[in-house]
């Protein structure tokens, strides 16, 4: 058996003669929208440090855990710009 | 008067929708071609070569013409294809399987049928060989425009082909002693 020669052979088959027009159709359809899990992992981790913010320092919670939320949102606003830039 | 690649992407880019059709018309074979490398059902294929077409069309912004526009075409339906394929299973039964079921029905293999026979072997074969075997024989074994396609270095496909050759002559030769026996 001749690998290489095998390999070059071609199919002869062609797509079915509507082939074109149903790209066409697709292509003007709008794009699906992506889930946005760089969003949803952004603001699990924020909830993740602003638990665990809570969960450490308890007694500064009134305080610190409504800076901390501000900061994160912030640095989470910010870092989804650099990705996205 | 036919268009070129450049010429009609840039009317695509600029608003001219229905120039897409220039490519599509020009593309559907070679990326149809492209896909039954990968799968032997037809329809697959041909929605497979659809993806690659759909994608291309949103994608064009991105091209930066730093290849050819083939190039930067196939290697992008490359990961359509992947896509695809790491979603469904691989139709049928492995080769090693096959020899029980071809030997009944089968005493000879045709020339297409041996190539039917190579291109699923290959399509068996661990991803990074399957993609350099598959790119470098449809595309005239140009080892620079595989190497493109693939995004890796030349000596990098050389190693590839050498060692997928290896792997699919073992698969085969262990194929054929089964259907000898």
């Amino acid at each position: 058996m001749n690998v290489d020669e095998a390999l070059r052979v071609q199919p002869d088959d062609r797509p079915s003669p509507f082939f074109a027009r149903r790209v066409l159709r697709s292509i003007r359809e709008p794009a699906p929208i992506a889930f946005p899990w760089r969003r949803v992992a952004i603001g699990a981790a924020a909830c993740a440090v602003a638990a665990g913010t809570v969960a450490t320092i308890p007694s500064a919670v009134d305080v610190t855990a409504v800076v901390a939320f501000a900061v994160i949102g912030i640095a989470a606003a910010g870092v989804e710009r650099l990705v996205h830039s | 008067m036919s268009s070129t690649d450049d010429e009609d992407v840039a009317a695509v880019l600029a608003g001219d929708v229905d120039r897409f059709e220039q490519i599509v018309l020009r593309y559907e074979r070679p990326l149809m071609h492209f896909a039954l490398r990968f799968t032997s059902d037809r329809r697959t294929a041909e929605e497979m070569a659809h993806d690659a077409l759909v994608r291309c069309y949103r994608s064009l912004p991105s091209w930066r013409r730093e290849s050819a526009f083939s190039t930067w075409l196939f290697s992008l339906a490359l990961n359509v294809y992947r896509s695809a394929l790491r979603r469904r299973q691989p139709e049928g039964l492995p080769i090693d399987e096959t020899v029980l079921v071809d030997a009944e029905s089968e005493e000879r293999i045709a020339d297409r049928e041996e190539a039917a026979l190579v291109r699923r072997a290959v399509s068996y074969l661990p991803a990074k060989y399957r993609d350099a075997l598959t790119t470098f024989y449809f595309r005239d074994a140009d080892l620079a425009e595989t190497a493109s396609i693939l995004g890796v270095a030349e000596g990098t496909v050389k190693a590839r082909l050498h060692r997928g050759r290896k792997l699919l002559a073992d698969r085969l030769a262990r194929f054929l002693q089964g259907r000898q026996r």
